[in-house]
């Protein structure tokens, strides 16, 4: 079952496409401060190694400036990381979506499936799996 | 019933469409009225970066960056309620001990000040009441 935020998203292109460039905004946001968490590291100390401002490096973190890809690679050095990047096929508007197998998520939910190929099929039906 | 499946939790909204209606185009009445406090050109990116971190919060079963998410007051049980936060804008949810991997967010409202508002907390309590004590 689908919530409004998505039915606003899949209203138009021009909505699915403003979705699309947050998602990343948040993903990229929330892998830094992973990374700072794991590092024992505030935003201050985080501007410290970066020999930029604690103000700067807020405006980047918080969404008000956006991030260039040299702001993110300073921010990934004073952090001893080495960011991956990977483009993947992102859903249709019918939900459906391709990809290489490790790159979905697949909770467990006590359903059984039936691998044909590649292809995965609920062996208890469809209904159950929705 | 209307919610959001993400790879680690389920994100349900405390209020639904009334039984037997049409769901399409239907939105919490809360969300609407929070954003009627937000000039109408700003609403698109006010949805977008709503739905952008409730499906980081669903996919990675929390968030971190202080300007997306924050605890907030107590709830009778002991534990907290959180915030998902989109500039003054806030979803006021917890994560359910009756219902495993749902975080509910009970209502959204735009802040008006700085502190949490009494009124937020009840209605976040009264809902918690109805949802974890049925």
């Amino acid at each position: 079952m689908t919530d409004f935020l998505e039915q606003w998203a899949s209203r138009s292109e021009a909505n699915a496409k403003l979705l699309a460039e947050e998602v990343l905004i948040t993903e990229v946001t929330e892998a830094i401060w992973r990374a700072m968490e794991e590092a024992g590291l505030t935003k201050a100390e985080l501007a410290k190694k970066m020999e930029a401002t604690k103000g700067h490096v807020s405006q980047v973190l918080n969404g008000n400036r956006n991030m260039t890809l040299r702001t993110l690679a300073d921010i990934c050095f004073a952090l001893d990381r080495k960011p991956s990047l990977r483009l993947e096929a992102r859903k249709t508007v019918d939900g459906w979506q391709s990809g290489r197998r490790e790159d979905f998520h697949i909770r467990k939910t006590g359903l059984h499936y039936v691998q044909v190929d590649n292809v995965l099929t609920p062996s208890n039906g469809w209904k159950s799996a929705a | 019933m209307k919610e959001y499946q993400g790879a680690r939790l389920t994100i349900r909204y405390c209020e639904q469409p009334p039984a037997g209606t049409e769901h399409d185009g239907w939105a919490p009445e809360s969300w609407l009225a929070a954003l009627q406090h937000i000039p109408p050109g700003k609403h698109n990116k006010i949805f977008a970066r709503m739905a952008a971190r409730r499906e980081q919060l669903a996919n990675e079963g929390q968030l971190r960056s202080p300007d997306y998410w924050n605890k907030e007051g107590g709830l009778p049980d002991g534990k907290h309620f959180y915030a998902i936060k989109v500039d003054r804008l806030r979803a006021y949810g917890w994560f359910s001990t009756r219902h495993k991997g749902v975080f509910y967010i009970s209502h959204f409202a735009f802040k008006k000040g700085q502190k949490l508002a009494q009124e937020d907390t009840n209605r976040v309590e009264m809902n918690w009441r109805m949802i974890e004590k049925l």
